[in-house]
């Protein structure tokens, strides 16, 4: 009898306390892994943004074998790199190429995107391999071939051979996630669209093109960032007067005195735009990334 | 027939820019390699030596460091991506919901310039003022510049190539993670799964085809590394750091040895292609072996 009367209350208390402390651990690991994610964006973010900073330094204050925190931001690296060495036409280059490069690249893949979507296309499994063998290519191995070709053609230095070569890493791009954007739109639509009299043409025009209109922004943004960033085809294929920014960053660099402040003003200049972008196209991060592979 | 034709009508334009971009290149790089063709040795003019340049390459030794500089650091950066991109998209899955914003930015350094990025490393690990460097060496960790030393270079250039990319693994994986189905959990709970145990035999099965897409996007790309290394050391101190690209890269657009450059991009093509397809095999089939 009075075991029982005794052993009942001793149960609940039990359950009770394992109860608090579970919302215990539960409330620690939530705390965890806000530490823990803070942690990650300190990781992600800091050494870029120390970079940044020397972009804004004195050559005194990053020269300095203790590290300076707080300086006073100055201009003097950036405009003497852009305005005094002339490297804003650099940024001018990078948006004429890869403005060019996308609009070409959206022009011819989205219709061949819409057709892959749609029409049985003959030998379609080797169009895949053509279009992913061109993508996985390491840059050196496509851009040997485009020198000599480029070489025989009298195209090395012009704008159209960086552009050229940017489209055989946008080209695949804009075919394959456009044909995913427009997989996702019902074949309905585009039937409805032609029973009210639309040719094949006009209803993927008038009827499927503004359903996917989301998805061409983000296939155009992508595809400027890729184009922007990439370096190789930049330093090879261009002159002196086409190179585009980020490949007129190495030309800065010297084995003895290097102006790091300059250098660094350079390099935020080239990361600016991409951070900003980051942000417009935070929907489709994933499925651009993974080329279409992960639906995110 | 006239179905066809239309057909062609709306692909033709990228068929022919891709003929100009991507298959008359790889033929005259093709033929190339069959052929004598040097800018800084005036007897090769481009006559025919057959099977030359191949010959040369098998018995090239710096051809074959160049592969095992690619594969000392591919494997670790893509297990250390791998294991950190699995533990992120974990720990960001059952985190609060709003932490997920983050993921922006914790993506800046994947979709940044690379040359950026290969100046991130060089600077903050540079021994007299980078951010790393300092208390590195001041702590005697590293008694040498990193970026100059047999020892630390390829490790270094490892190490920024797992930062730069580790935030796609775990994207990838996350968004993965958020899509899993409710029921097997439910029923592994039914028959009393521990927590690891879980992990084990529901999620990683289910997750298995996102890593698949994504360490092999990754091991492909890292094949062809070229932007970080060129700005990080240029191959050296010596040739430590020089991968395969980089090997390519100085014979052709250095020694402008453009016939034997032809065949070893045409032998590196080959190599991942082969390596792409037993790779894809292989990680598809293991994966739909696993989910029955």
């Amino acid at each position: 009898m009075s075991n029982a009367t005794t052993t009942a209350p001793t149960v609940m208390q039990t359950r009770a306390v394992r109860k608090r402390t579970l919302t215990g651990t539960k409330r620690l690991l939530e705390w965890v892994s806000y530490v823990l994610t803070a942690l990650i964006v300190v990781v992600s973010l800091f050494p870029w943004l120390w970079v940044f900073s020397l972009g804004f330094k004195t050559r005194m204050e990053i020269l300095s074998p203790n590290i300076v925190w707080i300086f006073k931001p100055s201009l003097t690296n950036l405009y003497e790199v852009m305005i005094v060495k002339g490297y804003w036409k650099f940024i001018v280059n990078s948006l004429i190429i890869a403005g060019t490069t996308v609009g070409l690249c959206l022009l011819v893949g989205v219709p061949a995107a819409y057709a892959f979507s749609r029409f049985p296309i003959p030998g379609k499994r080797s169009w895949f391999y053509l279009i992913l063998t061109i993508r996985m290519s390491p840059a050196v191995v496509i851009a040997l071939p485009l020198y000599i070709l480029f070489a025989r053609f009298r195209l090395l230095g012009s704008y159209a051979a960086p552009i050229l070569a940017h489209c055989t890493f946008t080209l695949p791009f804009v075919i394959w996630l456009m044909r995913g954007f427009f997989d996702d739109v019902p074949r309905e639509i585009d039937a409805a669209a032609m029973t009210d009299g639309y040719t094949r043409f006009g209803a993927f025009w008038h009827a499927v093109l503004p359903l996917v209109k989301s998805g061409i922004v983000a296939v155009a943004l992508f595809s400027l960032i890729f184009s922007w960033n990439e370096f190789l085809y930049g330093l090879l294929l261009t002159s002196d007067v086409t190179r585009p920014l980020s490949a007129s960053i190495p030309g800065l660099i010297r084995p003895h005195g290097t102006l790091w402040g300059e250098v660094c003003a350079v390099a935020s200049t080239a990361s600016l735009p991409v951070a900003v972008l980051i942000f417009v196209l935070q929907r489709h991060l994933v499925r651009g990334l993974s080329f279409g592979a992960v639906k995110g | 027939m006239k179905s066809t034709r239309f057909v062609w009508s709306w692909i033709l334009p990228a068929f022919l820019l891709f003929l100009i971009i991507g298959i008359i290149p790889f033929l005259v790089a093709g033929s190339y390699s069959f052929r004598a063709y040097s800018f800084t040795d005036s007897t090769a003019k481009g006559q025919f030596i057959g099977l030359n340049n191949y010959r040369r390459l098998v018995v090239d030794p710096d051809f074959y460091h160049s592969f095992a500089v690619t594969f000392k650091y591919i494997i670790p950066a893509i297990l250390g991506q791998g294991i950190l991109g699995l533990g992120v998209a974990l720990l960001m899955s059952s985190a609060a919901r709003r932490m997920r914003l983050l993921v922006p930015i914790m993506l800046l350094p994947t979709l940044l310039t690379p040359v950026v990025i290969g100046l991130v490393g060089l600077l903050t690990l540079n021994p007299d003022f980078g951010v790393l460097g300092i208390p590195l060496f001041k702590s005697g960790l590293v008694k040498e510049a990193m970026l100059g030393s047999a020892k630390w270079a390829l490790p270094a250039i490892t190490v920024v190539d797992i930062w730069h990319w580790y935030p796609f693994v775990a994207v990838i994986l996350l968004s993965g993670l958020l899509s899993l189905p409710k029921e097997p959990y439910e029923a592994a709970q039914v028959d009393g799964a521990n927590a690891i145990q879980t992990f084990l035999r529901v999620t990683m099965p289910l997750l298995w085809p996102y890593l698949v897409v994504a360490l092999l996007i990754r091991i492909i790309d890292a094949f062809g590394i070229f932007d970080i290394i060129w700005v990080m050391t240029r191959g050296g101190p010596g040739t430590v750091t020089e991968a395969i690209s980089v090997y390519a890269y100085r014979n052709t657009f250095r020694y402008w040895n453009l016939g034997y450059g032809s065949a070893m991009v045409m032998v590196i093509y080959v190599i991942m292609e082969i390596a792409v397809e037993i790779l894809y095999n292989a990680l598809t089939r293991r994966a739909s072996a696993e989910q029955v």
